[in-house]
């Protein structure tokens, strides 16, 4: 393989992550009916709860379970509000979004007397290995992250949980009827959504051996454009998170050879989602559910 | 609401209104708490650095006119039932282009021309862009909420990409307003302001807020806007343009997002540069939710916001700034609890 | 089963008064009444989907407690809503399986035991329906079908159907009610919601008729006749008479050619002056595609000519500028903003300088009561809602009239006041179109009727043909 050939393949998976958790992360709440539009603080909350945990007790497991427990509180939360305290889900999701960078950076300046990037993170060993390819496919978080991921979507279609989260969103009145609790259902998704996140944050953390406060970059609301793309169905919203990182990828991989600027290289996927947006009327799926019509 | 009924001590805006500084208060001493402050100590300082002087003062009425402004821009599209986050985005785009203008203007152009040609770049603006998404919205049936997160995320790297461009003086600012487009500071009406950054602008976003709120009532487009917002299927049917107010909507949410720029760059600074204003647009989102439809709610929940802000760059060498924005965003929280659609 | 002196209030407003129900293993027993009696609420009472205010239900000589639908359902009662409680996207095992879900490890679904279940019930009651394709994709029958067959397997042995009939043709009824009678024989109580007084006669074995809320008559079908049972259930109801006849040369003011949108395909539609047209047909053949084409809301293609003037493509305000007025059956979602007042309602799309005056004469027209324009529309009964979308629609003035299930869901008394001011419309001289699920009503006071099926005019019928050949058109096309 050439070596701009190499960069792009490595680049692109590992900038699937970010992209692939948050896409499941939407894909799990808004089937149940609760529209989460904070998915990017999800990201930047697990990945300082990463870096905060591994940083203090110099473990990457702790990293890993203090990121994922962070996420899946973070999304607990929004559930709550959503679900028990009634906030409209959008108001909620621009809040806790709001929070989290705000947070984000107090927590840098208290614990760490930096306005941008935490210390080095400890994060777990994978491969030694010349190969790019090798190095990010054996990043552990990203395996952590496949097999859970590959679990979520079967909790989605063949359990029971999964079953009564689909009915919650699809169609509230039948899910209830049929002895359904509905809003603890939700709540549940809530936290799978907020797991399945939560990965993300922690791969991007120990991807790159620190924290910093603008590291998620967008991907959380590209990767509610991802499912919407791809219908909400786990499939397909994969396979959009792809292309958002495949395009992340090239730009990486070819920027020497391209004459664009990278501002505007780096606006590809946003300026992509609009053009595929004015497909049809795919947008409407984020209407799924009553809390959001 | 039925409590309301049953007590009807207090109206559900003020309960609001109360509710939301409590929360305020209570986040506030737990944060300066974490910060290693004595929260007493750092409330008191905080108060005196916004309420306690005239200098303070101007600092809170110069961070709540952006934030007036776009609040009242989010709210003309929550009337017409969207849920415009793009205000973030169209403050920033009317900023710029205000920026741009005031200070390519021939120097020779006297005062209110070039104060209402800096306006009018700054509405058209972010007008403009609350169109884009407006249209998006009707035509392809895309969803504002994502549409507008998207355009947001274009403006922050587009804008500083042409400014770069040469359009700026600086890769981060441009050029200095001709003296025909600068609002007046009050401190030039009234000295009990020096120093502070208020300006003309609050007024002009004064008499905006009522003109807004009069023609929302009384004028039959302002009132087909709310009925819009009510059922846009029903309207259509009825034979009122339910496709067109939506956009129409998203474009005078975006002008009026934009017009924020009077106070930053017009009654401030003089010229535009990179975040300038930032937060503002998502802050605006809390006043249109905390302020609901009064004057008096939604300038009242500027002047709360344009505290926080202010005590935080007071406080920032032990409590860094962005706590603000948690306390915002909990404030934001607190005043919409129970609200949600159904 | 037993609902002893239930009695249920919302807010101020009484639904059901002290009713007394008994039902017992091997019988159907009917509920009947007018809309708006109390029948569903009864039923949603002793189904624990609603709490009564007073008054228990008792099961098998056991309180109902607490008053749920998950503790109904323990107990063995199964209730299938008017409007069906299936999730649309899932498939019919799914919709069989959720709630009462058979699981492995880890909540893992094992629909081989769901499926098992439901082909034994399938066998002993002759209940057949498609399980492996979205419940969205079935017919309304289908769905009905599989509602049943769902409250089965999850073990129901009293069995209450809200207005089961409503959606389907005096076939499919039949089919139903045989079906109904097999379940019972397997010693099931079956208790049925219903307005066809015939079908009490000819199917139950027990009837309790409410009025206004009231229990005023209970015993058994044999006791009572279909005319006796009218009179108790419906009371003196004044009769509308049709329009006066329009001779052939009387001027043709709608003409509809070759109208094709989708789900819609008519060949040709003909409406004179002051002439009265039903449209007939099942629920969901095309109806509604016509409402919003002439309605100018969903695109079509074709010409749409009213009075010489021709609609297509035109907007719904260009329309009413024409003459044309219409009606829609949907009000939430094309006729009336729940969110706003009564005042706003009433101006709606006609909003001018002589606003107020349109208000008073409009909410005068409308015979609205409580007579407060400042009211949310929203708080205003279904049937009240209808007399203002009416009141306003006629205020109008319109030339041409289209009305789709103007009386659908509302009672007698409200119903036949707006027949009443249809055919005052028509005898002033407008043409209307009258679009209904109710065929007594099209039978009343049409002209003539014109059955839809599959989206197309397939048969044109005199208001006298017999209810059974009208049936058997609208479900087989000519």
């Amino acid at each position: 393989m050439s070596g701009q050939l190499t960069t792009f393949v490595a680049e692109a998976i590992r900038m699937a992550v970010p992209y692939m958790a948050c896409g499941l992360g939407a894909v799990l709440t808004e089937r149940s009916g609760v529209v989460n539009i904070g998915l990017e603080g999800a990201l930047g909350v697990s990945a300082l709860c990463a870096a905060v945990g591994a940083i203090a007790t110099g473990s990457g497991l702790v990293g890993l379970g203090a990121g994922v427990s962070g996420g899946a509180f973070y999304c607990l939360l929004h559930g709550v509000l959503v679900v028990r305290a009634r906030v409209d889900a959008m108001v909620s999701g621009i809040a806790l979004t709001m929070a989290a960078y705000g947070g984000g950076r107090v927590a840098l300046r208290l614990l760490y007397g930096s306005a941008s990037n935490s210390p080095k993170v400890p994060g777990l060993p994978g491969l030694e290995s010349t190969s790019a390819v090798l190095r990010v496919v054996s990043e552990p978080a990203l395996l952590v992250f496949g097999v859970a991921a590959g679990m979520l979507v079967l909790v989605l279609e063949r359990t029971r949980l999964g079953l009564r989260l689909r009915a919650s969103g699809d169609n509230e009145a039948a899910a209830e009827a049929a002895g359904v609790e509905v809003g603890a259902t939700r709540l549940w998704a809530s936290v799978l959504s907020g797991v399945a996140c939560g990965l993300g944050g922690v791969h991007m953390v120990f991807d790159q051996r620190q924290y910093d406060a603008g590291m998620t970059g967008g991907r959380g609301f590209l990767a509610l454009a991802a499912a919407i793309l791809g219908r909400h169905r786990p499939g397909a919203t994969l396979l959009a998170c792809g292309g958002f990182a495949a395009l992340e990828a090239a730009q990486i991989a070819w920027q020497d050879s391209l004459k664009l600027a990278p501002e505007l290289v780096r606006l590809l996927p946003f300026v992509a989602t609009m053009g595929l947006l004015m497909r049809g009327r795919s947008g409407m799926a984020l209407a799924r559910g009553r809390l959001w019509r | 609401m039925s409590e309301a009924v049953s007590r009807p001590s207090l109206p559900p805006g003020v309960r609001r209104g109360v509710w939301s500084v409590v929360v305020v208060l209570l986040l506030f001493d737990g944060l300066a708490f974490l910060a290693g402050e004595a929260p007493r100590v750092a409330l008191l300082k905080a108060l005196e650095g916004t309420w306690g002087t005239m200098y303070g003062l101007g600092q809170v009425i110069y961070k709540a006119t952006p934030l007036l402004l776009t609040g009242l821009g989010f709210r003309v599209a929550l009337r017409a039932g969207l849920f415009n986050i793009g205000v973030e985005g169209q403050l920033l785009l009317g900023s710029f282009a205000a920026g741009v203008v005031a200070s390519r203007l021939p120097s020779s152009t006297p005062w209110p021309l070039g104060v209402l040609m800096s306006l009018g770049a700054a509405g058209v603006g972010g007008a403009g862009l609350g169109a884009v998404a407006g249209a998006m919205k009707v035509k392809f049936g895309a969803h504002e909420v994502i549409v507008t997160l998207l355009l947001n995320r274009i403006v922050e790297a587009l804008v500083p990409y042409v400014l770069r461009r040469g359009v700026g003086v600086t890769g981060y600012r441009s050029g200095d307003a001709i003296s025909g487009a600068l609002l007046p500071r009050l401190e030039q009406l009234s000295e009990v302001f020096r120093g502070s950054a208020a300006s003309l602008a609050t007024v002009l976003a004064l008499v905006v807020c009522l003109l807004v709120l009069r023609w929302e009532r009384s004028s039959v487009t302002g009132r087909e806007f709310g009925w819009v917002g009510l059922g846009a299927g029903v309207c259509e049917a009825q034979g009122i343009p339910g496709g067109r107010r939506l956009w129409q909507a998203m474009a005078l949410s975006g002008g009026r997002a934009g017009l924020g720029a009077s106070a930053t760059v017009l009654g401030y600074k003089g010229y535009y540069e990179l975040g300038l204003g930032a937060g503002a647009g998502f802050g605006g989102i809390a006043v249109a939710m905390l302020g609901q439809g009064s004057a008096v709610g939604l300038v009242g929940a500027a002047l709360l916001l344009g505290t926080l802000q202010q005590a935080g760059l007071v406080l920032n060498a032990s409590l860094p700034r962005e706590a603000m924005d948690v306390l915002t965003a909990a404030v934001l929280v607190a005043a919409s609890a129970g609200r949600g659609r159904r | 089963m037993e609902a002893r002196g239930v009695t249920c209030r919302f807010g101020d407003k009484v639904a059901v008064h002290k009713a007394s129900v008994r039902l017992f293993p091997g019988q159907i027993h009917a509920l009947v009444g007018e809309n708006g009696a109390g029948k569903s609420t009864l039923l949603k009472a002793m189904a624990g989907a609603v709490v009564p205010t007073e008054g228990e239900v008792w099961i098998r000589g056991q309180r109902l407690d607490p008053a749920t639908p998950a503790e109904a359902i323990r107990r063995g009662v199964g209730m299938v809503y008017q409007h069906f409680a299936l999730v649309p996207s899932f498939t019919g095992m799914e919709n069989l399986m959720l709630g009462v879900e058979p699981v492995g490890l880890l909540g893992w679904l094992r629909p081989s035991v769901t499926r098992a279940r439901a082909e034994e019930i399938a066998a002993m009651t002759r209940l057949r329906v498609h399980l492996d394709v979205p419940a969205a994709s079935l017919s309304v029958g289908e769905q009905q079908r599989l509602e049943i067959l769902r409250v089965l397997v999850r073990g129901a042995s009293l069995l209450l159907l809200d207005e089961p009939t409503a959606v389907l043709t005096p076939g499919e009824a039949q089919g139903l009610y045989e079906l109904l009678r097999r379940i019972a024989k397997q010693g099931a109580a079956v208790a049925v919601v219903t307005h066809h007084l015939e079908d009490v006669s000819r199917y139950a074995d027990q009837v309790t008729v409410l009025r206004g809320g009231e229990q005023v008559f209970q015993g058994a079908v044999s006791e009572v006749t279909t005319a006796e049972l009218s009179l108790r259930a419906l009371g003196e109801i004044p009769a509308v008479k049709r329009p006066t006849a329009v001779g052939g040369e009387a001027p043709e003011l709608l003409v509809v050619v070759g109208l094709q949108a989708e789900g819609l395909d008519v060949k040709e539609l003909r409406v004179r002056r002051g002439e009265m047209v039903g449209i007939a047909g099942v629920d969901g053949n095309g109806q509604e595609a016509l409402v919003e084409a002439l309605a100018g809301l969903r695109p079509a293609r074709g010409s749409q000519r009213l009075g010489g003037c021709e609609l297509a493509g035109a907007p719904p305000s260009a329309r009413r500028a024409a003459g044309l007025e219409v009606v829609h059956g949907d009000r939430h979602r094309f006729a009336l903003l729940a969110g706003a007042t009564i005042h706003d309602n009433l101006v709606l799309g006609d909003l001018g300088p002589d606003e107020e005056a349109k208000v008073v004469r409009r909410m005068a027209v409308s015979g609205l009561i409580p007579a407060d324009p400042s009211l949310q529309a929203g708080t205003l009964s279904g049937g009240n809602q209808q007399k203002l979308v009416m009141a306003r629609a006629l205020d109008r003035a319109p030339r041409m009239l289209v009305a789709a299930y103007p009386t659908r869901g509302i009672d007698a008394a409200a119903a036949a006041q707006i027949q009443q001011r249809l055919v005052a419309a028509a005898e002033g001289g407008a043409g209307v179109l009258l679009i209904s699920g109710d065929w007594s009503e099209l039978r009343t006071i049409a002209h003539r009727l014109l059955v839809m099926r599959k989206g197309r005019v397939v048969a044109e019928l005199p208001p006298d043909v017999r209810e059974q050949e009208l049936g058997r058109v609208m479900l087989e096309g000519s």
